[in-house]
């Protein structure tokens, strides 16, 4: 029957989010340097994106555990929306180009406003989770970050063109959707940091497959970029799916007693 | 518009939005019939008001700031009393409750009695009239504070850049619905997911919220200033 784990052993066998996010921040600042280097390389560069959506996956993982009061869904769509507003917001700084400092912009006003506002909800409205202000920069940085190089991607280097902005809404919902969607698809018993955080690898891949699309569809957009980050996206989405299900079912057969059985070939 | 006063367009505005979330009526178990209010959590039925609020402010936005605040405020107070009135039809006819609300014995507008409509184990069902009304007050402020955010963005960035019109209004939308996602999640904190509405004694709560929002609504605006103007 289920093998009980005691709750401590579960807890020092996940991986602190933090150790996530600084991971996420130093692969999402070397994907855009490669990007700015050759756009032709986004193909890398999107796959060094892919731990931001982990970490910030993890941050609502943590949050939404506790009981937040509000949805795991308005947990996503806030962490993403200071994200966005600040990459939207950071156009603006060079002239509707993403220059040198634009990573470390964003990273540091995202994780500045995220840390204020989950200390607004620590301190003012004394809501009792810990952690609950890194957690909550850990998303809004993680969005930033992400926002920033799927961006940088469809842009190749400026941003001005109009049908680029008309793609601002679809980036911003689909990370939102990706970065509330892991813990949302695997809360309940037996749920798992392993199993969660994989999911989001898995909706990673598959949100920049739509990325890629839309680039190889959009005018103006660099066709063979895109089209890299449209094939990577597709393979890591097969891998990581394949991965994931094995995960599944082993986590079925862990929670009752309802799942493939053990030692049996499946 | 100067700047300046459209930084402090963006910190009113996201103020407004905090306190808006305050009054429109939510409930996750309103899903149930279980208690009084919208059957949705009361951050994302205030970003759904919030965003059609948007969408009407953005058809009148080279009419000026006044007009673009009541016409997003009315777009938003449209959305939500249709909202509204379908959940009530529902209720009444569909589950076949009556709307009641449980903090208060009498309607303070009609009179009409609440409790003994109220069924067993229930904090109320659907929306009576002082819910409604309270609804759409918070409709109104939520709707006018987006677009008063989305009104200052669009003219910040009139002022001081040279990009096309309605790319603007497109860039102006996106940090007018970011910025309400931000501010109508901290009242979420404070109502822990339900609401009556005005009538609703988390209402004392209010500065928590007015706080919260003003201070992360205060960051929001300066990094918006500092993006666009200064740097």
């Amino acid at each position: 029957m289920t093998d009980e784990i005691p709750a401590e052993e579960v807890e020092k066998k996940e991986i602190p989010n933090i150790k996530l996010y600084i991971v996420a921040m130093i692969t999402g600042i070397i994907g855009y340097y490669i990007l700015l280097a050759n756009p032709n390389l986004a193909f890398i560069s999107i796959i060094l994106a892919w731990p931001a959506i982990v970490a910030g996956a993890g941050g609502v993982e943590h949050l939404c555990r506790y009981g937040l009061g509000t949805g795991t869904s308005s947990i996503g769509y806030w962490g993403t929306a200071v994200g966005a507003t600040v990459v939207f917001a950071t156009i603006f700084i060079s002239s509707q180009v993403f220059n040198l400092y634009s990573p470390f912009i964003v990273i540091i006003v995202g994780t500045i406003i995220g840390y204020i506002v989950g200390l607004c909800a620590e301190r003012i409205i004394n809501m009792k989770i810990p952690q609950q202000a890194q957690q909550s920069f850990i998303i809004t940085g993680s969005a930033a970050i992400f926002i920033l190089i799927v961006l940088e991607v469809l842009s190749s280097g400026g941003v001005a063109t109009t049908e680029l902005y008309y793609t601002f809404p679809v980036i911003y919902i689909g990370t939102a959707l990706v970065i509330l969607h892991p813990y949302n698809g695997s809360l309940g018993a037996g749920e798992k940091q392993s199993r969660t955080l994989l999911l989001a690898l898995c909706e990673a891949s598959l949100i920049t497959t739509l990325f890629g699309i839309i680039g190889v569809l959009l005018p103006n957009a660099p066709f063979i970029p895109a089209l890299g980050v449209l094939i990577i996206s597709l393979i890591g989405l097969v891998v990581f799916v394949r991965w994931w299900w094995k995960l599944t079912k082993r986590d079925t057969y862990d929670v009752v007693w309802s799942g493939y059985p053990a030692g049996v070939e499946h | 518009m100067d700047p300046i006063t459209a930084m402090i367009g963006i910190i009113i505005g996201g103020v407004i939005v905090g306190i808006c979330v305050h009054f429109i009526p939510a409930s996750a178990v309103g899903a149930m019939s279980a208690s009084t209010g919208i059957a949705t959590g009361p951050s994302m039925l205030s970003a759904g008001c919030g965003l059609a609020g948007l969408y009407a402010a953005g058809y009148s936005i080279k009419l000026g700031l006044p007009i673009t605040v009541v016409s997003g405020a009315l777009g938003s107070a449209l959305m939500i009393i249709c909202t509204m009135l379908l959940a009530n039809t529902i209720c009444a006819f569909g589950t076949g409750v009556a709307p009641v609300a449980g903090t208060y014995e009498k309607d303070p507008i009609t009179g009409w009695r609440q409790k003994p409509f109220m069924s067993p184990g229930t904090d109320g069902h659907s929306m009576p009239t002082t819910t409604a009304l309270s609804g759409i007050i918070g409709a109104l402020l939520g709707g006018g504070g987006g677009s008063l955010v989305f009104a200052s963005t669009y003219g910040m960035l009139t002022e001081v850049t040279t990009i096309a019109t309605s790319t603007i209004i497109t860039i102006a939308g996106m940090i007018a619905a970011g910025v309400f996602l931000l501010n109508c999640v901290l009242p979420a904190y404070v109502l822990v997911g339900k609401t009556e509405g005005m009538t609703d004694p988390k209402m004392k709560k209010l500065p928590k919220t007015f706080v919260s929002c003003l201070v992360s609504s205060i960051f929001i605006g300066v990094f918006m200033y500092a993006a666009v103007v200064v740097i």
